[in-house]
């Protein structure tokens, strides 16, 4: 397994500063303006991520070569999965910790205290995207991957100003009572887990 | 090489087989006493990658040699030139000597020599290379 | 004992299908696995590899079924390819890096040696190789993990003739070891009129034959001769013919049933694996 996610290290060795700039370019589109912006940001960057992670295995059919590896494709997907955690918690603890900054540096921004649950929530939806987006990345050929990517992005981009309402609204509400907070939570890690393995499912019938 | 007194040559023109081949080489380089009894073969394998044939075509040439009782097999050690057909091996040899003799007479009778003669010559070199 | 061993493997395609395939690879020895282009040696390999799901049919390979066990397997075995598609964007280094961990008996040491062997520098990008160069690495990685069983599917369409023989010496070093054993398939049958020691012949999807080379030359036979010697019965003989208006070459199965038939009224040659290819893939007559 962890020479699996080395694998995706090295092969992404030379494109690890887009993540980066990611992180930057949202982070300066979204804090000045929106109030939900610690959930964009995070998203945002963990989803972008999660694309060049997945796409560079299909860029030159490489899960041709993947497959001569002595791993069997449950372990590929796996690692996938595992990754996509990975920067899912890259992606939403940068974003924290930019939004903590800009706290201290420009208070004239009024962004507001965040607690755990703001945490939990972006990645939560993260984990909810990586478990529609997986199967279909899996499932499809490298074309379908490349458009599923696209519009995934538009998606995205699209829902950025209704999520933030519908969030805010949410959170007016508050849903911070805790049985259904738990609830939400098992909720999204068995909707990752059913992911899993159906994606598991359909990548061992795909043909090379 | 190691095995320097063993020489095998390959010709794709030949109507013969190419175990055929390599079996009459052997075969012709231990009667004529090129090989002695007891000097090692290259394996089944290492030959194979020598002449760039196959390993089953080595291989078959060994067997036919093995059945002929000119080489032996030992697992793990290889094989060698067997000691074991000493007679054949002579009649063999005797048999090529025939021949030479036969051309040697062939040879001095067209130069008008006795048997006396060719007897004497025969003797005197014999002496020679006996001294030497 | 067999290195590898299918049985009525099958899967159908759309435009073919490769039908009830069952093969053997012996351990310690060559098999060649010839055809023309595009006639299932691909997916055969590729099935083997468990890349391509069997419709039906089994693989068991160093004694371990496939799939059930291919990470097991896949360590004992290389896998060189012409088409072996690593991270173009990689220098030979970098995929090194990530290959090597994956292997329990990876030698960086014999790796670099066969890099220096041919000729390619680790700091060489993965998109600069070209076809050969490619093979070559692809080698070389299926080289250093100790490999049992390599597995080489159209190896050298992309090597020049120099690397080639190259090759061929490089192979017959790995099989010094009696306990490796190599499946070739090609196109190109010359590389294996040398080396090889048994030779499958796929054809349309299906086995013609799965034998012993030297029995295979020895038993078929070329036949050239006038074309006043044919008739329909005769014909029947032949595997193939090419039929021209000097006279007619055609492949025969039996030779020694050709000589007796035939006697001195024409001429009896060796036949090639090409020649044999050749005739079977085209069948019947072919007037050129």
């Amino acid at each position: 397994m962890l020479n699996l996610l080395r694998k995706d290290f090295i092969a992404l060795k030379s494109s690890l500063w887009m993540t980066l700039l990611f992180l930057v370019v949202f982070s300066v589109a979204f804090i000045p303006k929106l109030e939900v912006s610690l959930y964009l940001v995070g998203i945002y960057t963990a989803f972008a991520s999660l694309n060049l992670g997945t796409m560079i295995d299909i860029k030159n059919h490489n899960h041709k070569f993947l497959v001569t590896l002595p791993v069997n494709r449950k372990q590929l997907v796996q690692a996938k999965y595992i990754a996509a955690i990975i920067y899912t918690l890259f992606g939403v603890f940068a974003s924290y910790g930019i939004h903590t900054l800009v706290t201290f540096a420009m208070p004239e921004l009024h962004k507001p205290e965040y607690s755990a649950i703001d945490l939990l929530a972006p990645i939560g939806i993260m984990l909810i995207l990586s478990a529609i987006y997986m199967p279909l990345f899996y499932s499809l050929s490298k074309k379908g991957a490349a458009i599923i990517n696209v519009v995934f992005m538009i998606i995205l981009i699209g829902l950025a100003q209704p999520t933030a309402i519908v969030m805010n609204m949410v959170k007016e509400k508050g849903i911070s009572d805790d049985p259904m907070l738990i609830l939400v939570l098992i909720g999204v890690l068995l909707l990752f887990a059913a992911s899993y393995f159906l994606t598991v499912h359909l990548f061992k019938r795909k043909d090379f | 090489m190691r095995w320097r007194n063993l020489k095998v040559i390959i010709s794709n023109a030949s109507s013969d087989p190419i175990y055929i081949q390599i079996m009459n080489q052997i075969r012709q380089s231990i009667l004529n006493g090129e090989l002695h009894a007891g000097d090692s073969l290259p394996s089944i394998r290492q030959l194979a990658k020598d002449l760039q044939v196959s390993v089953i075509t080595t291989k078959r040439a060994y067997e036919e040699l093995e059945k002929e009782k000119l080489i032996d097999s030992v697992v793990g050690k290889g094989c060698f030139v067997s000691g074991a057909n000493k007679e054949f091996i002579r009649e063999q040899r005797m048999k090529r000597l025939e021949e030479k003799m036969i051309e040697i007479i062939q040879e001095s009778q067209e130069i008008g020599m006795t048997q006396q003669e060719v007897v004497d010559y025969l003797t005197l070199l014999y002496e020679e290379e006996q001294q030497s | 004992m067999n290195a590898l061993e299918v049985r009525n493997l099958t899967k159908a395609y759309p435009q073919f299908k490769v039908d009830q395939i069952s093969l053997d690879v012996k351990r310690g020895y060559i098999t060649g696995l010839i055809g023309p282009n595009g006639v299932g040696k691909s997916t055969l390999i590729k099935m083997m590899l468990g890349m391509v799901r069997p419709d039906s049919g089994t693989v068991r390979i160093l004694g371990c079924e496939m799939p059930a066990q291919e990470v097991e397997v896949k360590q004992r075995i290389g896998v060189v390819s012409d088409d072996c598609f690593y991270y173009e964007h990689l220098s030979i280094r970098d995929m090194q890096q990530m290959i090597a961990p994956f292997y329990r008996k990876w030698s960086h040491h014999t790796f670099n040696r066969y890099l220096e062997q041919f000729e390619l520098s680790p700091n060489m990008k993965i998109e600069t190789l070209s076809k050969g160069m490619k093979v070559k690495f692809s080698l070389a990685v299926a080289l250093s993990h100790e490999a049992e069983l390599l597995i080489m599917d159209e190896p050298t369409s992309g090597l020049d003739p120099v690397f080639r023989r190259e090759l061929l010496d490089l192979l017959a070093n790995i099989l010094q070891d009696e306990h490796n054993s190599i499946i070739f398939s090609t196109h190109i049958t010359t590389d294996l009129d040398r080396i090889a020691d048994y030779i499958a012949f796929i054809n349309r999807g299906k086995l013609v034959f799965s034998e012993a080379k030297d029995s295979l030359l020895e038993r078929y036979a070329i036949v050239k001769g006038d074309l006043q010697l044919l008739d329909s019965d005769i014909r029947k003989l032949f595997v193939g013919m090419r039929e021209t208006a000097v006279g007619f070459e055609g492949l025969v199965e039996d030779r020694q049933q050709a000589a007796q038939l035939f006697g001195e009224h024409v001429i009896l040659d060796k036949a090639t694996l090409e020649d044999i290819m050749y005739y079977t893939a085209k069948g019947g007559r072919i007037h050129a």
